[in-house]
C-alpha cells in the first residue's frame, strides 16, 4: 500500500497485522469498532482505584497503549512491558475484571473534549480524563 | 552512535574535563522531580547491563506473558514477586546472557585483582589474582566484560580514540590518531568499572585493533547486518555511489535509479540527513536523474546489494514497512546466523572441557570481538561470495586470525586440527537458517576450533603447563582479507589459450602492536571510512601527546554529525519541567525512545530512573537546539514554542516549560506544525 493512500489518521498495514495509531484531540477509532477487546490494564499504584498513567487494551491479540496529554489522545500499538511501563511502586491493574462480560465487543472508541471514551456493546464503558493536578488519568469503568 | 545512559553515569564523569558536565544540568532539573528524589541510592547507581537484550524485543506484539498476566489480573498480589521475576527473566533469558555473565564474572574478578594489587595490598591470594589478571592481558588492555555483541560504526565527526581502558583511568590511546568516523567496529563488551567505555575490535582496511571507545561514539543500529556507514565526500553523487556499490547488481527492470531510491529510503527511515530529495522514477528514461542529493560531511548508510534487492516492491514508495524490512533482513540471515554462532558460543562451554577450555574462556570476549568483527567486516564480500571450497579457505583465515591474536601466527601447521572444526562451524552456521539446534552445533564447532587454536598457540609458546596464563591477546592484528577474483585468459608456451577462471587468494594475518593512523580524522576518508595512509608498527605505543586535545574533550554530536549545543543556544529558552515532569515524560517515553534511536540516541527502558530521564532530557534538548522552532498555539496554550527535528516535535510554553512531545509522522496534532510560520 502506498503511503499516499493511507488515511491521515495513520493506519499502517503490514503483511498480516493491522495496527492503529492516533495522536489526536478529536477522533474516533472506527477501525477497531466491532472488534473484541480481550483485556484492559491500567498502570498505577497497587492501591489506586482510578489514577493511572496509561491504559492498555488487548484487541484481538494486539496490545494498544493509550494515554492523554494536554487534551490529546496518544494511542499506539505497544505491549504492557513492565520494564518500560512500570515504576518501582506501580503495577498493571486489571480493569477488565471490573466488567462482567468477556470478551468485550467494542462499540466505539472516541476522543472528544479531553475525554477518552471506550464503549462496549454491553453498554459498559471505560472513560479517562486528565487530572490537571497530578498529570495522571482519572479512569472510570461504568455502565451506561 | 549511542548516547546511552552509561555515558552519564559516575564512571564517565571525567570524559570531558573542559565542558560543563551535562549531568549537573540534569541533576538540577531532577531536583524538581520529587519522585526522582525518592529513589533509593542504589537506583542512582549505573544500571546493570541488560546482557543480550535490546529494546527491539519490546516491540513485538502478542499475548501478555503468563507471569505478567498473573500480576495484572491479581492486583492484590504482591507486585514485586511477579513483576520482578519477569524483569529478571527478561534480563537473563537469552541463551547468550548466562554464559556471558560467567565470563563477565571472571573478567571482573581479574580486574578487581588488578586494582587490589595496584593499591598495595599484598597478601598471597591478591598477588596471585593480580598475576592472573596480568597474564590475562599483557598487552595492557583491561579485560572486558562480555555480552554486548553488536556490529557498529564510529558515528561521530571527531572519530574516536581507542584506548587500553577509560581515559579517566589513565587508559592510553592505542593509535596516534583517533579512529576515523565511519570506522567499522564490533562491540563485544564493556569496561568492568566504566560501562560507558565499550570494548570493541575496530576494523580498518588492513588492520584490526581492539580496545575501549566511548559508547556514544558508536552506532550499533545498522539497517541490516551488511550495511556500512559512509562519510559523504565533496563531489559524491547518489548516482556515483549507486554505481560503486550496486553496479554489479543492475539487471533489466532494476537499474541504478532503483538503487539510488534504496539509499534514499533506507537513510530517510533511519533519520540520516546526508541524503535527501525525491525518489527517482525507475521506469522513466531521461530527465529527473538528479532528484536525490548528497550532503558532504554527513554520514549515510550504504546497504548491501542483497538487501537492496530484497526491498523490491517497497522502494521507491518510500514506505519501508516492517514487512519490507523483515523480508530484506531475512535475505541476510546467513550473516546473522554466523555472528550468532560466535557470540552465543559461551552458552556451549559445557561441551568443551579441560585446561584449554579455561584458556579460551578467559579470552573469549576478546576472541569473539576479533572473530565477529572480522565476519561483520567481510560479510558483504568474502563471506557472501564464499563457494564450497571457499569455506575451507575462510576457515583457515579465521584460524590464522585466532593464532595471530594469540601471538602464535606461525603455528598454522600445528593448528591444522582446527581446520575441520572451522569448516564445520562455517558450514553449519551458513546453513542453519535460524535453527537453534544447528546454531548450537555451529557454536560448539567454533569452540572446538578455538581449543585447537589454543593448543597450537600454547604449544608454540611453550606454555602448555600454564594454560591460563600462557595466552596473550595482541593489541592489533594486521589482516589481508581473502579475495575472490577472476584470472585472465592465458596462452601457454605451446600456443594453447586457457580461459580465465575464479581465483581465491588466501588472506594473511599477523599480530601487531600499537598502530599509527597517519591521517587526520576528517580528511581523506574514502568509502566506508577507509583512508589512505595507515601503517602498523610494533614499536610500542604512540599515544597522543599529553598536551593535545583529546577526542573525549570534543563535543557530542548527533547521528548527523551536528554538534549537540546547549539548550540556551540560538536564543531558545532552556527546557524546564513542571511539577508533573516525570509523569509527562513517561507518557511519551516510547515515542521519544523510538525517535531518539533514529538519531542514534539510546533511551533506557526503565521509567522513573534518573538515567532514563537524563537520556530523554538530552534528546529533547537536541531537538530544541538543532531543530527548527516556531511559535504558535497548541491546544489551549497560546504562543507555545514548537521545535521540530525530523519527526520529533517538542512543544514548550513560552517560559521553556515542557508541554508535550509529538511524532510528526503520526499526524493529528503534530500537523499543527504545518500551519505555523
Amino acid at each position: 500500500m502506498l503511503r499516499a493512500e493511507l488515511p491521515e489518521a495513520g493506519i499502517f498495514y503490514t503483511e498480516d497485522t493491522m495496527t492503529v495509531t492516533r495522536q489526536h484531540a478529536d477522533t474516533e477509532i472506527s477501525e477497531l469498532a466491532g472488534r473484541q477487546c480481550q483485556s484492559i490494564l491500567g498502570v498505577g499504584a497497587p492501591t489506586t482505584e482510578c489514577d493511572m498513567l496509561s491504559l492498555f487494551f488487548n484487541i484481538e491479540g494486539i496490545w494498544y497503549r493509550a494515554t492523554l496529554d494536554v487534551g490529546v489522545l496518544f494511542w499506539e500499538p505497544s505491549e504492557p512491558d513492565p520494564d518500560t511501563e512500570l515504576d518501582d511502586d506501580e503495577v498493571f491493574i486489571d480493569l477488565s475484571s471490573r466488567i462482567s462480560a468477556s470478551p468485550l465487543c467494542i462499540s466505539f472508541i472516541r476522543m472528544r473534549d479531553g475525554q477518552l471514551h471506550v464503549e462496549f456493546d454491553s453498554s459498559q464503558r471505560v472513560t479517562a480524563v486528565e487530572n490537571a493536578d497530578n498529570g495522571l488519568l482519572k479512569v472510570e469503568v461504568s455502565s451506561t | 552512535m549511542s548516547h546511552d545512559h552509561h555515558s552519564r553515569d559516575k564512571n564517565s564523569k571525567q570524559l570531558s574535563d573542559h565542558q560543563p558536565d551535562p549531568r549537573q544540568r540534569i541533576a538540577a532539573k531532577q531536583q524538581l522531580q520529587t519522585r526522582s528524589d525518592q529513589l533509593p541510592p542504589q537506583a542512582r547507581a549505573p544500571r546493570p547491563v541488560a546482557l543480550g537484550t535490546d529494546d527491539a524485543s519490546a516491540a513485538t506484539f502478542g499475548p501478555i506473558p503468563a507471569d505478567l498476566a498473573q500480576a495484572a489480573f491479581r492486583p492484590d498480589l504482591p507486585l514485586p514477586a511477579n513483576v520482578q521475576r519477569s524483569q529478571a527473566g527478561s534480563a537473563t533469558s537469552s541463551t547468550a546472557t548466562g554464559p556471558s555473565a560467567n565470563v563477565a564474572s571472571t573478567s571482573t574478578a581479574a580486574a578487581v585483582g588488578n586494582d587490589t594489587s595496584a593499591s598495595g595490598a599484598g597478601n598471597a591470594a591478591q598477588e596471585a589474582s593480580a598475576e592472573d589478571s596480568q597474564a590475562a592481558d599483557s598487552a595492557g588492555i583491561d579485560p572486558p566484560i562480555g555480552g554486548i555483541n553488536k556490529s557498529g560504526f564510529i558515528d561521530h565527526s571527531d572519530g574516536s580514540n581507542i584506548r587500553t581502558g577509560p581515559a579517566e583511568a589513565g587508559g592510553r590511546a592505542l593509535t596516534a590518531q583517533p579512529l576515523p568516523p565511519a570506522t567499522r567496529v564490533f562491540v563485544s563488551g564493556q569496561h568492568p568499572q566504566a560501562p560507558s567505555w565499550w570494548y570493541v575490535s575496530a576494523y580498518l582496511p588492513s588492520l584490526m585493533v581492539r580496545g575501549y571507545v566511548q559508547d556514544f561514539r558508536v552506532n550499533t543500529e545498522l539497517p541490516e547486518p551488511s550495511a556500512k556507514l559512509y562519510q559523504v565526500q565533496p563531489g559524491d553523487t547518489a548516482e556515483g555511489l549507486a554505481v560503486r556499490e550496486f553496479a554489479a547488481a543492475v539487471e533489466p527492470g532494476r537499474d541504478l535509479r532503483y538503487y539510488e531510491n534504496v539509499l534514499l529510503a533506507v537513510n530517510r527511515t533511519h533519520g540520516r540527513a546526508g541524503i535527501h530529495g525525491t525518489f527517482q522514477a525507475p521506469n522513466v528514461l531521461g530527465g529527473g536523474s538528479d532528484n536525490i542529493q548528497l550532503e558532504a560531511g554527513r554520514r549515510i548508510w550504504l546497504v548491501s546489494p542483497t538487501y537492496a534487492r530484497a526491498l523490491v516492491g517497497t522502494v521507491p514508495d518510500g514506505s519501508l514497512t516492517g514487512g519490507g524490512y523483515a523480508r530484506a533482513k531475512a535475505s541476510l540471515a546467513h550473516i546473522d546466523d554466523l555472528l550468532a554462532s560466535v557470540t552465543e558460543s559461551p552458552a556451549h562451554f559445557d561441551a568443551v572441557a579441560g585446561e584449554y577450555a579455561e584458556a579460551i574462556r578467559d579470552h573469549l570476549p576478546e576472541i569473539i570481538a576479533i572473530t565477529a568483527g572480522f565476519i561483520a567486516a567481510e560479510s558483504a564480500s568474502a563471506f557472501l561470495a564464499a563457494t564450497p571450497t571457499g569455506v575451507g579457505q575462510l576457515a583457515a583465515v579465521v584460524i590464522q586470525l585466532g593464532l595471530a591474536a594469540l601471538g602464535a601466527a606461525f603455528a598454522v601447521q600445528a593448528a591444522m586440527g582446527a581446520l575441520e572444526h572451522g569448516k564445520q562451524w562455517l558450514t553449519l552456521a551458513w546453513t542453519a537458517n535460524g535453527d537453534p539446534a544447528k546454531l548450537a552445533q555451529a557454536s560448539r564447532a567454533f569452540l572446538g576450533m578455538l581449543v585447537e587454536i589454543a593448543m597450537a598457540a600454547l604449544a608454540m609458546l611453550g606454555a602448555r603447563a600454564n594454560a591460563g596464563k600462557g595466552l596473550h591477546v595482541a593489541e592489533s592484528v594486521k589482516i589481508t582479507p581473502p579475495k575472490l577474483g577472476w584470472s585472465p585468459s592465458m596462452v601457454t608456451p605451446d600456443g594453447a589459450v586457457l580461459a580465465g577462471g575464479p581465483v581465491f587468494t588466501p588472506g594473511s594475518v599477523t599480530s601487531a602492536g600499537a598502530v599509527d593512523i597517519g591521517v587526520g580524522v576528517t580528511s581523506g576518508l574514502g568509502p566506508a571510512g577507509t583512508f589512505a595512509a595507515m601503517s602498523a608498527s610494533g614499536d610500542g605505543a604512540k599515544s597522543q601527546s599529553e598536551g593535545s586535545k583529546s577526542v573525549e574533550q570534543t563535543p557530542r554530536t548527533d547521528s548527523q554529525g551536528r554538534e549537540v549545543a546547549s539548550a540556551n543556544a540560538a536564543g531558545t529558552q532552556e527546557l524546564t519541567y513542571g511539577k508533573n515532569a516525570m509523569i509527562k515524560l513517561r507518557k511519551h517515553a516510547q515515542q521519544i525512545r523510538e525517535i531518539a534511536r533514529r538519531h542514534g540516541i539510546d533511551v533506557p527502558k526503565k521509567p522513573g530512573r534518573p538515567e532514563t530521564f537524563s537520556a530523554m532530557d538530552d534528546f529533547l534538548n537536541i531537538v530544541i537546539s538543532n531543530g527548527t522552532t516556531k511559535t504558535g498555539r497548541y491546544m489551549s496554550i497560546e504562543n507555545a514554542l514548537w521545535s521540530k527535528l525530523g519527526d520529533a516535535i517538542v512543544i514548550r510554553r513560552m517560559n521553556g516549560e515542557f508541554l508535550t512531545f509529538l511524532d510528526y509522522a503520526k499526524g493529528g496534532a503534530a500537523r499543527g506544525w504545518d500551519l505555523l510560520h
